[in-house]
């Protein structure tokens, strides 16, 4: 069996993984980083083709970008690449607040982060210079800034101009909503071009962790290993430290052993516990870092609900479909109020009315008579409102193995179960009920009409399974992310999160990554 | 077995849109002339986009179909995943149902092309309910070809724009620049 050895072993392609090679690398130019990816590799020049079958067709702009096989209950993304989810992503950077990290203080509901704020506030500035986000300062000052936005915010779309115009009328302010995408030519990438499909970013405007890792794969600072999937961590004979990751080639099935000095889970909210799970061994019978029992467990994630309205504006869909406006006004609770904390977002609505092919009295529509019919009754412009509201997951929100379910190699596949604790279930109608009139004080200042209502049937933006804390009777691993059962085993980015605050996670994953960064290169011994 | 018969089929009825058309004229000299594409297009289409557009519409529909891959991947979505493939060529019945409107037209007393508009349409629109299509669909799916054809016009950057008469050009890669600007009408209406 082929052995790799390297000082530090990363074990996911995603975003984190690119964050923390990155890092490693410039303080410790050194080290033998190795990335094992279990996806493939996607190639720049594929996207603009790709782009383009997934136009014309809807065929999957990154084919091949799962694992057919590889497959987990309760799971809100298949993507498994050189990229990971980030490949996809709409590249929104939003960060939470301190009240995400202070729940416990503030409210007496579930739990503190063991991080301080503004320790967190200075990796976000570090997190939005790495991905390169362009975005305006928020107007409450609890969202204050130590550093400006990298990059001017992009410009408001006409579509988001007349929203702004409307929405700005019920009082609640709106703004841009940072993304990783260039307004000016950054870091070896194009400005944007308004491709408008920032699923697939024909140009590479958009930051995705492919090119991190093509340019540490240039500079040769890394070793990346993809269609690799590693199936167990091996623990030494006598020490509570790892040693070696199996793996096994997916395109020859050749197994493959990675040693290392540090090994690091940056696989994500499912896989990084699922590898610790099926890791177990005598001394740890219930899986590696697991002396808790609280590996897969606190799995979270945020709810979310949401209406489509009609208003009296010309609105074009698809002059930047991903781009939207947000509001933070409800990040923050009063703590002399009943608990209810949300953010706040509006888009064009990127589909539209319907052609019809008769009307009401049956006669056929084609030719001319089509667009006349249509444009009779899609005189307003049409919106989309949406709201992510702040749960906090049970201990038994759980991600667990599931016998019935296995991969070729007769792994079993994890199954994940979202479970709320007490306080958010006594507090769940309550905080719709709040998002509800926030919705109605929007539609009701400038007479726009509600087309329908929805609520989330997943939690999205997940994360948990390995929480942080400073006791290790209660959380998986420490604050940089070291599991408090395994000296050289770190999680990092999503699992370790306990609670996923009300808006979207990325930053918020990777500023977490680059803390653990300088705590992986200041402890290591070469 | 099953499998072979059902490639012949789809081969059968798709090969048409493949071949020159001198070919599909021999290929069907002893049936019914279908209905052609462009002829479909003419009475389907909106008149105001001028015969030059209509006729580029249709070619770029065949286009379309020329295309096409069944079976290949598509997204696995996000929220509730699953493993889709892209279902096969819509185009399977297309030739049967041209060939229906040609017969359709004789009925009427002439061919298709000799019948004027609002007969065509007529026919056209027969066939439609017969296939129990109430709206466009968002994407061309076997269940008509006129539907297909005009699902496959209004879900282009092209159809869009014309349907809102205005330059949205979403398909393009725009730059930042213009975005705040309220997209321009078309040029005379295309």
């Amino acid at each position: 069996m082929p052995v790799h050895e390297s000082d530090v072993c990363i074990i996911g392609g995603g975003i984190v993984g690119a964050m923390l090679a990155e890092k490693l690398a410039e303080l410790r130019p050194r080290l033998g980083i190795t990335i094992l990816e279990a996806g493939r590799t996607f190639g720049l020049g594929e996207r603009p083709t790709n782009r383009q079958r997934s136009l014309e067709y809807g065929e999957n702009p990154w084919p091949g970008d799962f694992i057919h096989d590889q497959a987990a209950v309760g799971q809100i993304s298949r993507t498994m690449a050189v990229g990971g989810s980030a490949l996809h992503w709409g590249g929104t950077c939003n960060r939470f607040s301190e009240e995400d990290l202070r729940l416990n203080s503030m409210y007496g509901l579930y739990v503190d982060w063991p991080i301080e704020w503004l320790e967190l506030e200075r990796f976000y500035c570090e997190a939005e210079r790495r991905l390169g986000v362009s975005g305006e300062p928020s107007p409450f000052p609890g969202d204050k800034r130590s550093q400006p936005y990298p990059m001017a915010a992009m410009p408001i779309t006409w579509n988001l101009q007349q929203l702004k115009d409307w929405a700005d009328k019920s009082g609640i302010p709106f703004q841009a909503t940072p993304q990783a995408k260039n307004t000016i030519p950054y870091d070896g990438r194009p400005e944007c071009l308004r491709c408008g499909t920032c699923d697939i970013c024909p140009t590479g405007a958009k930051y995705s962790p492919d090119f991190t890792f093509r340019r540490l794969l240039a500079q040769k600072k890394i070793t990346l290993h993809d269609n690799t999937l590693v199936r167990k961590l091996v623990l030494d004979e006598s020490k509570p430290v790892i040693v070696a990751a199996q793996a096994v080639n997916r395109q020859t099935n050749e197994r493959q052993e990675y040693r290392a000095r540090n090994f690091v889970l940056a696989s994500g909210y499912t896989w990084s516990s699922h590898l610790l799970l099926l890791s177990a061994c005598s001394r740890f019978p219930n899986g590696l870092a697991n002396r808790s029992g609280l590996v897969g467990k606190y799995m979270n994630g945020h709810a979310f609900m949401g209406v489509f309205v009609e208003l009296d504006a010309a609105i074009y869909p698809g002059m930047n479909p991903d781009y939207g406006l947000i509001s933070r006004k409800f990040f923050r609770c009063p703590q002399d109020q009943p608990y209810a904390r949300h953010d706040l977002r509006i888009w064009e609505n990127p589909s539209r009315t319907a052609l019809r092919l008769h009307n009401e009295q049956g006669k056929i529509l084609l030719g001319d008579d089509v667009i006349r019919d249509w444009r009779q009754r899609a005189r307003g412009g049409t919106a989309r409102l949406r709201a992510y509201y702040d749960v906090h997951p049970a201990q038994n929100s759980e991600l667990t193995l599931d016998p019935a379910s296995r991969n070729q190699y007769g792994d079993p596949m994890p199954k994940i179960e979202h479970r709320f604790d007490e306080a958010t279930q006594t507090s769940l109608t309550r905080t719709k009920k709040q998002i509800s009139d926030v919705f109605a004080q929007i539609v009701r200042a400038d007479n726009a009409k509600v087309l329908n209502t929805f609520e989330g049937r997943y939690l999205d933006h997940p994360a948990g399974g390995c929480r942080m804390g400073n006791d290790a009777e209660v959380s998986v691993c420490d604050s940089y992310g070291r599991t408090h059962d395994h000296e050289n085993l770190f999680v990092v980015g999503a699992p370790t999160l306990p609670n996923a605050g009300c808006t979207n996670g990325t930053l918020t994953f990777v500023a977490l990554t680059l803390r653990s960064a300088e705590k992986i290169a200041q402890e290591i011994h070469l | 077995m099953q499998r072979r018969n059902f490639f012949k089929g789809l081969l059968a009825s798709v090969l048409p849109f493949l071949l020159p058309r001198w070919t599909r004229v021999q290929a069907h000299q002893a049936a019914v002339q279908p209905v052609t594409m462009h002829e479909l297009a003419r009475a389907v289409l909106p008149e105001s986009l001028g015969p030059k557009r209509i006729q580029e519409v249709a070619d770029q529909f065949e286009n379309w179909i020329r295309n096409y891959k069944p079976t290949a991947e598509m997204s696995c979505g996000y929220g509730f995943t699953r493993e889709e493939a892209t279902p096969p060529s819509p185009a399977v019945h297309y030739v049967d149902q041209l060939r229906q409107l040609a017969t359709a037209a004789e009925a009427e007393g002439a061919p298709f092309t000799k019948l004027d508009g609002a007969m065509q349409r007529g026919l056209v629109g027969r066939a439609l309910a017969a296939a129990g299509l109430e709206r466009i669909p968002s994407r061309p799916d076997g269940k008509h070809v006129a539907a297909d054809l005009l699902a496959c016009f209004y879900s282009s950057s092209d159809g869009e724009d014309f349907l809102y008469n205005a330059a949205i050009e979403r398909a393009a890669c725009r730059g930042l620049q213009s975005s705040s600007e309220r997209p321009a009408p078309l040029k005379d209406g295309v």
